[in-house]
């Protein structure tokens, strides 16, 4: 544990982007792109 | 909008107060009732948590930490979001809750319950809780870069007061910490 970063160098690395919503975006995605393909299928 | 958490097998030391028929309820009876349920609540923390999404994702960024600090096993998908992740045992939520006082104590300057953290993810608000404009939300970025963790709001050179929209003060961690020590697992809708 004593050679991990701290909270403050931790949080700069992460900035925004956090890890618990990765997975949802990448089903948001997934979806959106399923909806393209739904729409193109039933023009 | 934010997260509705139950525990899926919370200590209980009393039964739950019961909801009066609000259509018949007189004033008087629905604010016993909010009385009681709060001070129920109070001594039953694993029973159920609350948070908005700004106040939310300040406590997942310091799970996240902990989890990465402490090499704590634990899956943190979707617990951004309403899909019922979370944690299936209680052993888990002890590990979390040791972890996460540990954060606190030694990764953070909360030591007030009223004392609070901010964490620039992005959004900006003023001191009313409105939104700021586009121009300005970007130049605070640029000073304050996304990931910036404040103790406190900013003084703009116009004399206003704003502040990160994500922030929690430490009553709100230690209400979740509460949950974790006595909820059974959860999950997150």
């Amino acid at each position: 544990m004593e050679n991990k970063i701290g909270f403050i160098e931790w949080m700069q690395k992460i900035q925004s982007v956090h890890y618990a919503n990765k997975p949802a975006m990448e089903r948001a995605l997934n979806k959106l792109s399923d909806n393209d393909f739904f729409n193109l299928k039933h023009k | 909008m934010g997260v509705d958490i139950s525990g899926m097998n919370p200590i209980i030391r009393s039964p739950k107060p019961e909801y009066p028929d609000w259509n018949t309820a007189s004033q008087e009876e629905k604010d016993t009732y909010f009385e009681v349920s709060n001070k129920w609540e109070k001594e039953n923390p694993g029973d159920y948590f609350r948070s908005n999404w700004w106040g939310w994702r300040p406590i997942v960024m310091l799970v996240e930490f902990a989890a990465y600090k402490y090499d704590l096993d634990i899956d943190l998908s979707y617990w951004g979001s309403n899909d019922g992740a979370g944690l299936d045992n209680q052993e888990d939520c002890n590990k979390l809750a040791d972890a996460l006082e540990g954060i606190i104590a030694t990764q953070t300057e909360l030591e007030e319950d009223i004392d609070t953290i901010y964490l620039n993810l992005g959004s900006w608000v003023s001191m009313d809780g409105k939104f700021l404009g586009e121009e300005i939300n970007e130049q605070l970025n640029e000073q304050y870069p996304n990931g910036t963790i404040l103790y406190g709001s900013v003084i703009m050179d116009d004399g206003s007061i704003v502040q990160p929209s994500h922030s929690a003060p430490l009553m709100h961690v230690k209400n979740f910490i509460a949950f974790l020590r006595e909820c059974g697992g959860f999950e997150i809708w």
